[in-house]
């Protein structure tokens, strides 16, 4: 039962294994891209990150309370619709500030749905945040049948450019998130989560407001999927109802490589983040690696499964070796 | 002036078992009282009526003289009641002090949590045990890391970290060893000292007689006897636990031990070690039906799968005089020996599938591809008629047979395979009487054809009635060996709970 | 400890082993941000070597895929006259999101020109502004971009649409009941289509539309909606529809052969034409037509574009679109019963039955967009 040493810093740290592959990943990715560290080719690729990087957080916090959100592309796909419609191209700035905060509460109403069907409805989270996807998609579809609108070129010049300090806007909202992560994590909320993602039995006895804690997992992804969404319109600039759908497996696949397991009660946000940066990574390094076209689907998908099993590899040498 | 806790005629039925019928008792601020009974007695139940898991159907609970009704842990606790569950309350990914105070973190005016102040009286908690739990056990070691005994002394912690008016220690000391026992012992002196109630629940007699100030006897859900320790012996005690019965539904004639040693030796076990099992040694014989008894969880399950193949161990397992080493049920199978599982419905049967199907699930292989089905009918046949089964037809769904007519299925699945050693793990849990005396004249008749049967149960009577021999285990080993004359309920309570034996009348 | 060591050193080098394995040797064009002289073996006619990159988000597809094959073709073409340097391919199913990386990638690697065929209208705008800042040369493909800058290379979807319509309208002799069978309701070619369609309709008052349903540009669909309006309107006299679909609903009518045959409308597939001349020898009278819609439309644009970055001014009187920025292409093929036996036996011929009829424009063809 003692733990190497290893194990023991996982724990404290679950986010470490991500950032060895960061590094793995950003060190090949800039063997073959000199010019990565350079403020305006990193801006590039960090802007594209962003969306995913702000919806993985919120997946990861859901899979660290025992749910799964599956609805995530979704509302992100909403919150699109509606800046694209709401905004529109030659909107003032002071409607669009407006516009976000109501595309975030309408994040944060769906993730309330999801929550109350989890939490307080008893409902299979898998299959309840699969069913209630499609009512967001279809909302968004019905706000905006056919792609087009847009927000104004300053917003998005604002997203795209701004550089501070040499590092990239994506850096500071990152940091951010980083630092309220590091807050929650020292109330008594943050306990919480990780105990009803942990053993919710034990948590219940102990008085752990268990589904209160289960519901606030959903609004809490519903409000990062609608944040992610407003990255993803202010990067594109535009409008298509169907612009999120492909972010859900990746927040959870970025969730899982940041050392979020699916069974809960573990993990945090650094991770997801990380993770979310490498499946990014991973798409240069074959860009830039020449990979002929017909095999590049394959080897994306052969790098992500590796990174997935590594750690499962480790431990069955592990114990082979025990 | 009023006892801290009186507990009135309390009654609670679950589904069809009458867990709780009549049982009181009374603890004084100060005071340990001991809750002892034989297995199944109802102190579990008890003790989850006073601690809020569950509601009396009759009787009432006084707190301080005040009638209370308790609708959830957290309301007991919240009026000074502290449970150390036996089923434990930790949260394995959170770390030692995280568990301790979920819920109560000490907080800064901020509202964040203070770590160090957490950390410190974590600290002082864990220091209760210093010496007894490893060095490099700090606040924050996660759960997940630690040791049964390890856990066990976190609950305590976590337990009585609320300051309870009333902790209650519910098989508390099973998995500590002694010097961490005895450290307990010491702090409950403590904490009597400051005016703490408990209620120790313990099968340890020899702890009872150390710790306890009173005793409170619960006999089948009735309390049937309490006062101080001080004016009762360990023997008055297990008397009032199991007086001797005369009987009851169990009749069979036990081979005495001059005819068994005329048997040949059909298993036989030396030095049988497992990760619960400490040395295990036995001989079986041909016809014998050896019992399994001792409380809960002392091994005897383990010492059942590691003759079936189903867990690893070392040491020696002699069949028919030939050494084997199963690492696999299927092997123990084709050696003639066959496992009866307790847990019916979850292990033993496919229960919407047909009692054909079930009969035959451990020995298609016998008949051949493609299946000969006449053949598998014909013998299926001969097991039900030699199994008295009633039934409505071999196709009939084995869920709509009767608990006992059901539990034969499962045994006779297994004689299809005509086993030579049956294994049973408490097979008549939860099994009506009528049903039980049936199912004791199969193994009779089975023990008459030369089969050899061992018989693991929680029932001490049902032990004492079939067994030709009981051994008594505890901790792992054997502990005791009852025969003969000395094959007695009152004796095998006393060897269960470790009382010297032998002066019974 | 040592083997856990190990097992992650192995780890990195199967991943490093996998790459190698599919891609190569790892870059051969040495990336560079700024649109810097490229490293060149050997001086090319016109001064130095040229890169052209692709932008594609999505695979699985037929017409994707003879794209992606014939601009490797084509610009083996060129790189033998020493004009370019291999092609710098992304290629991948991805959103957005993806394939503005895969735009920026280019960028970053310092192509001189892209081509892209663009998954959404106006997602991509502001990250093709920066390539053409960038000074690079920016093709859309296949789907017409009304961004400031961006050329687009394709056929006029209108007129395409409407060469069937009116083929189909004349066959009726300008009346009958008729259903139509569209594409992505909303998606821009399809719009662009069905305004064609409805055109040509408007001049034959009598031709009355029964219904009209999306067969979502796939094959299965296409046949089931093609089922429900026959058993709907047993007394159909004739249908139009487009890529992908033609071949699902004519399924659908051979499987109910009502006795009258509807007049139908095909689509530029050999597997179509397959369909064509099996119907053919059931009734010898049979006739439709099948226009191309050319993936060949890509390798073209990437010859416009080598024109262009040879330093050819471009006539921009030729150029049409909403942005004027459009070079429309001719439709290559349109099979009727006149050409079909020919169109059969010679380019089918040798061709999976998935083949697309195409049609690329050659390098002289192409010199009619330029200043000569």
């Amino acid at each position: 039962m003692k733990q190497s040493r290893w194990q023991q810093a996982t724990y404290r740290h679950p986010y470490l294994f991500a950032l060895l592959l960061l590094a793995v990943a950003f060190t090949v990715n800039a063997l073959l891209q000199p010019n990565l560290l350079e403020p305006t080719t990193l801006n590039s690729n960090m802007r594209v990150f962003l969306p995913l990087i702000l919806v993985a957080v919120g997946q990861a916090i859901v899979m660290i309370g025992g749910g799964i959100d599956i609805s995530v592309g979704s509302i992100v796909s909403v919150t699109n619709a509606i800046l694209a419609t709401q905004i529109g191209l030659s909107g003032d700035l002071s409607t669009a500030g407006v516009i976000m905060g109501v595309a975030l509460l309408a994040g944060m109403g769906a993730g309330a749905l999801n929550g109350l069907c989890v939490a307080y409805l008893r409902l299979q989270p898998i299959i309840t945040t699969f069913a209630t996807s499609f009512i967001y998609s279809g909302l968004a579809l019905f706000i905006l049948p056919n792609p087009g609108g847009g927000v104004p070129s300053r917003l998005t010049a604002f997203y795209r450019e701004t550089i501070i300090l040499w590092l990239p806007l994506a850096f500071y909202v990152i940091a951010l998130i980083l630092l309220i992560w590091a807050a929650i994590r020292r109330t008594r909320y943050g306990r919480y989560l990780y105990a009803v993602g942990g053993k919710a039995d034990a948590a219940y006895e102990t008085g752990v407001p268990v589904r209160a804690v289960q519901f606030s997992t959903y609004v809490i992804s519903g409000f990062m999927a609608a944040l992610g969404g407003i990255a993803m319109t202010l990067l594109t600039g535009s409008g298509n109802a169907q612009v999120g759908d492909p972010l859900t497996l990746s927040s959870i696949t970025a969730a899982v490589i940041g050392g979020t397991p699916l069974s809960g009660g573990a993990g945090g946000v650094a991770g997801p983040m990380i993770g979310a940066i490498i499946l990014g990574l991973i798409r240069n390094i074959i860009s830039f690696a020449n990979v002929a076209t017909w095999w590049q689907t394959f080897v994306n998908a052969a790098i992500i499964v590796l990174a997935l099993a590594t750690p499962g590899i480790i431990n069955l040498v592990r114990r082979r070796n025990r | 002036m009023p006892p801290l806790l009186a507990v009135r005629n309390v009654a609670k039925r679950y589904g069809a078992v009458q867990a709780l019928i009549d049982a009181s008792l009374e603890v004084d601020a100060g005071e340990t009282l001991a809750l002892i009974g034989a297995n199944g007695s109802g102190k579990s139940t008890l003790s989850k009526v006073i601690n809020g898991v569950v509601a009396p159907e009759r009787g009432q609970l006084l707190l301080g003289g005040r009638s209370v009704h308790f609708d959830s842990p957290h309301a007991a606790k919240d009026a000074g009641i502290s449970t150390v569950f036996q089923e434990l309350s930790l949260v394995p990914q959170m770390t030692v002090a995280e568990n301790i105070w979920l819920t109560r973190e000490p907080l800064r005016r901020s509202g964040m949590i203070d770590r160090r102040t957490e950390r410190r009286r974590t600290e002082d908690l864990l220091s209760l045990f210093a010496g007894t739990l490893r060095a490099d056990l700090t606040p924050d070691t996660p759960v997940a890391a630690l040791l049964p005994d390890e856990r066990q002394i976190v609950e305590i912690l976590k337990a009585i970290s609320v300051n309870p008016r009333l902790l209650i220690l519910d098989e508390a000391t099973a998995s500590l060893d002694s010097r961490q026992v005895q450290r307990l012992f010491e702090l409950i002196g403590q904490w009597k000292a400051q005016g703490t109630a408990i209620i120790f629940i313990s099968h340890r007699m020899a702890e009872i007689e150390q710790i306890a100030d009173r005793y409170s006897v619960l006999r089948n859900g009735q309390t049937v006897g309490a006062g101080s320790m001080k004016e009762a012996t360990a023997n008055d005690l297990v008397t009032l636990m199991a007086p001797e019965t005369a009987g009851g539904a169990v009749e069979r004639r036990r081979l005495s031990s001059d005819i068994l040693a005329t048997r040949r030796i059909v298993l036989q076990i030396d030095d049988l070690r497992t990760s619960v099992l400490r040395g295990v040694s036995m001989q079986v014989r041909e016809g014998e039906l050896l019992g399994i008894g001792g409380l809960k969880g002392q091994g005897q399950r383990d010492l059942l799968l590691a003759i079936f193949g189903g867990t690893p161990w070392s040491g020696r397992i002699t069949l028919d005089g030939k050494p084997v080493h199963f690492t696999h049920p299927r092997q123990a199978m084709n050696h003639g020996v066959a496992l009866v599982p307790g847990d019916r419905a979850g292990e033993g049967l496919l229960s919407i599938r047909s009692i054909l199907e079930n009969l035959l699930v451990p020995s298609w292989r016998n008949y051949g591809f493609p299946l000969q089905m006449q053949r598998a009918r014909r013998d299926a046949s001969a097991i039900a008629a030699r199994l008295d089964l009633k039934m409505a037809g071999l196709d009939a769904p084995v869920s709509s047979l009767s608990g006992g007519n059901a539990q034969k299925v499962v045994i006779g699945k297994w004689l299809l395979r005509n086993p030579r050693i049956l294994l049973l793990d408490d097979p008549t849990k939860g099994v009506d009487i009528a049903t039980k005396a049936e199912f004791y004249r199969l193994l009779t008749r089975l023990c008459e054809e030369g089969t050899t049967v061992i018989l693991y149960s929680s029932d001490d009577e049902e032990l004492i009635g079939l067994s030709d021999r009981v051994i008594v285990m505890h901790d792992g080993r054997i502990s005791s060996e009852l025969a003969g004359a000395s094959l007695t309920t009152a004796n095998l309570v006393a060897a269960s709970l470790g009382v010297a034996s032998g002066d019974a009348p | 400890m040592n083997r856990r060591h190990f097992a992650l050193f192995a780890i990195a080098l199967m991943t490093a082993a996998l790459i190698a394995a599919c891609g190569g040797a790892p870059t051969t064009t040495a990336p560079t941000a700024a649109p810097a002289p490229q490293p060149t073996t050997a001086p090319a006619p016109g001064g130095r070597k040229f890169t052209i990159g692709i932008s594609n988000p999505f695979i699985s597809s037929e017409y994707r895929t003879q794209m992606i094959q014939s601009l490797i073709e084509v610009n083996k073409e060129y790189m033998e006259r020493g004009i370019t340097n291999e092609l710098v391919i992304e290629s991948a199913d991805t959103d957005v999101a993806g394939q503005i990386q895969q735009l920026q990638n280019l960028i970053n690697k310092g192509v001189d020109a892209i081509l892209v065929n663009p998954s959404d209208v106006s997602g991509l705008n502001d990250t093709l502004q920066e390539a053409i800042n960038k000074g690079i040369i920016v093709i859309s493909v296949d789907q017409e971009l009304n961004t400031p800058g961006v050329y687009n290379v394709g056929i006029d979807q209108k007129e395409w649409a409407k060469i069937s319509a009116r083929w189909l309208a004349e066959k009726l002799g300008g009346q009958g009941n008729i259903v139509l069978i569209e594409g992505f309701p909303g998606h821009p070619a399809n719009v662009a289509r069905m305004e064609g369609v409805e055109e040509v309709l408007k001049e034959y008052p009598n031709i009355k539309v029964l219904g009209r349903e999306t067969g979502k540009w796939d094959e299965a669909t296409g046949q089931q909606v093609m089922s429900n309006f026959l058993a709907s309107f047993p007394n159909l006299d004739g249908y139009w529809t487009q890529d992908g679909m033609a071949i699902g609903a004519m399924q659908a009518v051979m499987a109910a052969n009502p006795s009258k045959w509807p007049v139908l409308v095909g689509e530029g597939r050999c597997q179509f034409l397959q369909l064509w001349d099996q119907r053919l020898k059931e009734d010898p009278n049979f006739e439709t037509i099948a226009v191309a819609n050319p993936p060949g439309v890509s390798p073209t644009g990437l010859r416009i574009a080598v024109n262009m970055l040879m330093g050819k001014q471009v006539d921009k009187s030729k150029l049409g679109g909403a942005n004027g920025l459009s070079f429309v292409i001719p439709i290559p093929i349109i099979v009727t019963k006149d050409n079909f036996q020919e169109v059969f036996t010679t380019v089918c011929k040798d061709k999976p039955a998935t083949y697309l009829l195409d049609g690329i424009m050659t390098d002289e063809e192409v010199q009619q967009f330029f200043v000569k």
